[in-house]
C-alpha cells in the first residue's frame, strides 16, 4: 500500500539556513492497517503526512503508494490522484462555510466528475451512516465540533480512498467528543477495511492505534506495534 | 472537460450570492461603465446625425465660383475690370478639367415687387436657371410634377419648378399647381413641378422659397447673349474639392485673360472644407466619448478585479481544502474566472440594456435647437455597436478575472489548510 524508501526533504534547499526535515525515512504500511504517527513539534511528522497525502514533494528517495510512484508528478496528476487514493481529515474540519453537510460530503465527487444527484445520494448515505442524516441541510457553523468531523470523515470516506490521513483529528475536541470520533475512525477501518494513518501527540491516541511510529528529528525512532490497542480517553 | 456544466453554474452562483452586497456594489462598478459608454456613445451618435440630417443632400464635395472684378492689369486690360462666364466655357471645363465631375452652371435672376403672380395672388422672389444636374449637388424633394430636364434646356422651355412656400402662397389649399401658368417678372411660365427642401443646406436661399427655369430659357429670355456669373462643381471620386477650385480657376483664368496670380477675380466657396471641419468635430467627439465611456468601465473592471483579489484572499484556507480534496489547477482557475465573468456579464448586460433604454429617450431630445426633431430611422445603438459593446464586456470580464485566479493558482494546499 504504501512504501517509502531512504525519503529525505529538505526545506530551502541549497540556502544558508536550509532544513532538513526528513532524513532517510524508510516505511511500509500494508492496507487496513490503523497506524499512528507520534513525534514532538519540528519531528517531521506534518511534512511526512504531507508527503504521503501528496500535498508536498520530497527530494530523493522513493514513495510509492498502491503501486504507483509519486515523484515529480504535476499539479493535475497530483489531484488526481490525491482525489482518488487519500481522504484527508484535519484538526480545524476545513468544512467549507457556506456549503451545508451534505455538499461538503460531495464535493470530493465534485472534483471526480460524479454527476449532482448521484454525488448528493452518496453524500446522504454516508452521512446517515455516521448518524448525520438529520443535519445533511445544516451548515457547518451550526454544528458541534463532534457533528463537524462527523461530516470530515464522511467526506474523508465518500470517494473511497485507499488511505485516510488524519492530521491531529481530536486537537480541537473534547475528550468525550475525541472518544466518539477514534470511535468511528476505528469503526470505518474494521468495517470498510480503509487504511487510517494518524498523526498525532496525543498519547491516548495513539494507544488506540494498532501501530505506533515515533518520529524524532526527521528520523524514525521507533516503530512498536501495539497488541492492546484501547480507546479510553 | 466541460468548462460550465449546471454544477459549475451553481457552484459559482453559490460563491456570488453568499456576499450579497460586495457583489452588487462591485457589479456597480461594471454596470455604471457600460451604461456611460453605451448613452455616451449614443449622444454622440445622436449629435453627429443630427448634424449631418441638417446638410444631408448636399454633395460634400461641392465648389460653388462666381465672377468679381479683376484686381490684377493684364494683357493690356486695366485692373477692376468687370467679366462674365459664358457658354463656351462649359465645353472648355468639359473637354480640360480632369477633376471635375458635375459643371452646373447657374443664372441669376432678380425679383422684384410682387414680381411672381398667379390669379389674383402674388409674391417678391428671386429665381434661378438650372441645368438638371443642379439636383445632383442640391438634392430636393420633389412633392408633385418633375424637376427640370434635357429636353427643357434643349427646347428653351417656358417651365418652371417652384418651392413649397411659393406654392402655398400663389395656390389654394389642394389646388394642383402642375400645368398652371405663373407670371415671372413678365412672363408666362407653365408650373411642372413642386419642390421642398430635403434638408436645412441650400445654396442661393431656401428651397422651398427657389423658383428654377431651364438654364437656356433664362439666358434667352433675362439675360445678355449667353453670359452668366456662377459654376456649381463636383469633384470626381480621388479629387478633392479644393483641386477642384483652382483647376477649374486657372482654366477660366486662361480663358478670359486674367492674370494667373489674380485670386480676386473669381470668387469661390468650398463645401469640402466646412465638411472636414465638421467631420473632424465628429472624431473629436467620438474619441471623447469612447475615452471616458471606456474610463468608466475600465474603473468598474478594476474594481471587480480588485474585490476578486481580496475575495481570493479570504478563500485563502477554502481553496487550500478543495485542492486537497482533488481540485486541479484548472477547476481553481475555472471557478475564479466565471464568478468574475459571471459578476461582470451580468452587471455589464444591465448596463447595457439600461444604456439603449436611455438613449431611446435621447433619440426624443432636439438638438436643432428650434428646428424639427431628427428622429435617427437607424437604430441608435447599432447592432455594431451593441457587439462592439458585448467583446468589451466579455474581454473586460476575462481580463478581470486574470489576476485573482493566478493569484488563487498561487495557493498551495498545505500551506492553507495548516493549522498553525
Amino acid at each position: 500500500m504504501i512504501k517509502i524508501r531512504n525519503l529525505n526533504k529538505t526545506y530551502n534547499l541549497g540556502s544558508p539556513n536550509a532544513l532538513h526535515v526528513l532524513k532517510g525515512i524508510d516505511m511500509d504500511v500494508k492496507g487496513g492497517e490503523f497506524l499512528s504517527i507520534m513525534g514532538a513539534s519540528g519531528s517531521g511528522k506534518s511534512t511526512l503526512l504531507n508527503v504521503i497525502g501528496i500535498l508536498d514533494n520530497y527530494d530523493t528517495g522513493e514513495y510509492i503508494l498502491d503501486g504507483t510512484l509519486v515523484k515529480g508528478l504535476s499539479e493535475t496528476r497530483a489531484a488526481e490522484l490525491r482525489n482518488r487514493k487519500v481522504g484527508f481529515i484535519f484538526q480545524s474540519f476545513n468544512l467549507i462555510s457556506f456549503k451545508n453537510a451534505m455538499e461538503n460530503v460531495a464535493l470530493p465527487l465534485y472534483y471526480n466528475g460524479v454527476p449532482r444527484k448521484k454525488r448528493n445520494a452518496l453524500a446522504m448515505e454516508y452521512l446517515e451512516k455516521l448518524g448525520l442524516g438529520e443535519h445533511a441541510d445544516h451548515l457547518p457553523n451550526e454544528l458541534s465540533g463532534g457533528q463537524k468531523q462527523r461530516v470530515a470523515i464522511a467526506r474523508a470516506l465518500i470517494s473511497r480512498p485507499s488511505i485516510i490521513l488524519a492530521d491531529e483529528p481530536t486537537g480541537a475536541l473534547d475528550t468525550t467528543t475525541s472518544r466518539e470520533v477514534i470511535e468511528i475512525m476505528r469503526d470505518v477501518n474494521l468495517k470498510e477495511g480503509i487504511t487510517m494513518l494518524i498523526v498525532t501527540h496525543e498519547a491516548a491516541v495513539a494507544k488506540a492505534t494498532d501501530r505506533v511510529i515515533y518520529l524524532r528529528d526527521g528520523k524514525i525512532e521507533s516503530d512498536k506495534h501495539n497488541p492492546n490497542p484501547v480507546i479510553e480517553f | 472537460m466541460k468548462v460550465f456544466d449546471t454544477d459549475s453554474l451553481q457552484e459559482i452562483w453559490a460563491t456570488i450570492t453568499r456576499n450579497k452586497f460586495r457583489s452588487v456594489a462591485t457589479g456597480f462598478g461594471v454596470f455604471w461603465g457600460l451604461f456611460m459608454l453605451i448613452v455616451l456613445l449614443a449622444i454622440g451618435n445622436k449629435l453627429t446625425q443630427s448634424i449631418l440630417a441638417q446638410v444631408d443632400g448636399f454633395a460634400t464635395n461641392a465648389v460653388f465660383i462666381w465672377t468679381e472684378r479683376t484686381s490684377e492689369p493684364y494683357k493690356g486690360y486695366r485692373k477692376g475690370r468687370w467679366f462674365s462666364f459664358e457658354n463656351s466655357d462649359i465645353a472648355l471645363l468639359k473637354q480640360r478639367a480632369q477633376t471635375v465631375d458635375i459643371i452646373s452652371p447657374v443664372l441669376m435672376g432678380r425679383g422684384g415687387d410682387k414680381n411672381v403672380v398667379h390669379g389674383m395672388k402674388s409674391g417678391s422672389w428671386g429665381f434661378h436657371g438650372i441645368y438638371p444636374n443642379f439636383y445632383d449637388i442640391n438634392t430636393v424633394n420633389q412633392d408633385s410634377g418633375r424637376l427640370i430636364n434635357e429636353i427643357d434646356i434643349a427646347q428653351k422651355r417656358k417651365v418652371c419648378v417652384i418651392g413649397n412656400v411659393i406654392y402655398e402662397t400663389l395656390f389654394g389649399p389642394g389646388e394642383v399647381a402642375d400645368g398652371k401658368f405663373i407670371r415671372i417678372n413678365g412672363i408666362y411660365f407653365q408650373v411642372v413641378g413642386v419642390i421642398s427642401p430635403h434638408s436645412n443646406a441650400s445654396i442661393f436661399g431656401p428651397v422651398d422659397e427657389a423658383i428654377h427655369l431651364p438654364f437656356s430659357t433664362q439666358q434667352m429670355l433675362f439675360e445678355r447673349g449667353d453670359s452668366f456669373y456662377f459654376f456649381g462643381f463636383t469633384a470626381k471620386p480621388g479629387h478633392s474639392a479644393t483641386e477642384v477650385e483652382e483647376e477649374a480657376k486657372t482654366i477660366l483664368r486662361a480663358a478670359h485673360d486674367i492674370a494667373p496670380t489674380d485670386t480676386k477675380a473669381i470668387g469661390g466657396v468650398n463645401i469640402e472644407h466646412q465638411f472636414k471641419i465638421f467631420n473632424m468635430l465628429f472624431t473629436g467627439v467620438n474619441v471623447l466619448m469612447w475615452l471616458v465611456g471606456l474610463g468608466a468601465l475600465l474603473s468598474g473592471i478594476i474594481g471587480i478585479s480588485n474585490i476578486m483579489l481580496v475575495t481570493v484572499r479570504e478563500r485563502m484556507r477554502e481553496i487550500g481544502v478543495r485542492r486537497a480534496l482533488g481540485a486541479k489547477p484548472w477547476n481553481i482557475i475555472v471557478q475564479i474566472m466565471s464568478e468574475s465573468f459571471l459578476l461582470t456579464a451580468i452587471a455589464g448586460m444591465l448596463g447595457f440594456l439600461c444604456g439603449v433604454a436611455v438613449s431611446l429617450g435621447i433619440d426624443r431630445i432636439n438638438f436643432n435647437g428650434d428646428g424639427p426633431v431628427v428622429i435617427i430611422h437607424e437604430p441608435i445603438v447599432s447592432f455594431g455597436l451593441a457587439m462592439t459593446a458585448m467583446l468589451v464586456l466579455v474581454l473586460s470580464g476575462v481580463a478581470a478575472g486574470l489576476l485573482p485566479a493566478w493569484r488563487a493558482l498561487k495557493i498551495k494546499a498545505i500551506d492553507a489548510i495548516r493549522d498553525e
